[in-house]
């Protein structure tokens, strides 16, 4: 059975409309089980609906305002096992002078997303840091995986210290990697985990 | 007279159960709003991985009634907040009992998945909320 959870983050739950695998996040407070999966905020955070006309991935977004504080995105995994994340981090509507988000696995953090320079109008971060305009990061975004150890992702937004504007997530998307795939990509391309 | 700690304990359980409540009756509804745009085998497998986390969600609680310290402290945060542990294991067997059979019924067909929706509505009671 797989496992593909999207989270796609707004304001209004019918704005736009879902992929398969995607449900929207409203303001939800952990925990919160909508398809499939256990997840939500870690406290009351903003979000907004921007344009419902763009890739529904990306027509709305949760904000932190970059003022010290941070606020944590929980999903619970299947399993500890690997998994692709895709993000885009960034604002259809709005100029976000700097970006800050982290991966954790459990408290670990893995992976760092610190955009001292932000990101334009239309243009979104994505889980390798890369910018990406609206209009690419669709076909060109680039997964980042994690073999977890634990069975708990998080994101954190916001930057640790005061900067500029705020941090705002869009979409993010978790897909968890089966042995045996990871095992037919290992036989093929004769790389190992 | 309770601490911190346990007025806490009880104060998740309570919410996380409350909180499940509110899910399951909205997922159920969900189900059934979705059955003309997505697929059954689609449908069909959420209702599993929901039933899945149900009982997850579930298990958080019966950790603490299955550890006698720590049942110990729930009791106490309980019984501060003026609540009473039969209440408490009164959902937790109406929430799991509905969680089992969304996990075990045949979800195969659009009247199965109908059903098994309809059968959460009807074992799942509708709390009250403020808002």
């Amino acid at each position: 059975m797989a496992w593909d959870k999207g989270f796609n983050f707004r304001t209004t739950p019918s704005y736009v409309t879902d992929g398969p695998d995607e449900t929207y996040v409203a303001e939800d407070i952990y925990p919160v089980t909508r398809n499939g999966v256990t997840f939500g905020w870690s406290s009351t955070i903003s979000d907004r609906d921007r344009d419902s006309t763009v890739d529904r991935r990306l027509a709305g977004l949760t904000q932190r305002t970059n003022d010290g504080n941070t606020e944590t995105f929980r999903v619970d995994l299947e399993a500890a096992d690997t998994y692709d994340i895709t993000l885009a981090l960034g604002d259809t509507g709005f100029l976000q002078g700097y970006q800050y988000c982290n991966f954790q696995d459990d408290t670990t953090v893995f992976q760092t997303i610190d955009d001292t320079n932000g990101t334009a109008v239309d243009n979104y971060d994505d889980a390798t840091g890369v910018n990406r305009t609206e209009a690419n990061w669709p076909t060109q975004n680039v997964k980042y995986t994690r073999i977890f150890t634990s069975a708990i992702f998080r994101c954190r937004i916001g930057s640790p210290v005061s900067q500029a504007n705020s941090s705002t997530i869009a979409h993010l998307f978790l897909s968890r990697i089966s042995a045996e795939e990871e095992l037919n990509t290992a036989m093929l391309t004769g790389v190992g985990r | 007279m309770a601490t911190f700690e346990e007025y806490k304990l009880a104060a998740d359980a309570a919410h996380n159960l409350e909180g499940l409540r509110r899910d399951m009756r909205s997922n159920a509804n969900g189900y059934i709003r979705d059955l003309n745009n997505r697929s059954l085998t689609e449908l069909a497998t959420v209702m599993t991985q929901d039933a899945n986390e149900y009982l997850r969600r579930i298990g958080w609680v019966t950790r603490l009634t299955g550890d006698a310290t720590l049942r110990a402290k729930l009791v106490n945060g309980l019984t501060a907040l003026g609540l009473t542990v039969t209440e408490g294991q009164n959902s937790v067997a109406e929430l799991r009992t509905a969680a089992q059979n969304l996990r075990d019924v045949v979800k195969t067909t659009s009247l199965d998945i109908t059903a098994a929706a309809n059968a959460v509505l009807a074992a799942v009671s509708s709390h009250e909320t403020v808002w």
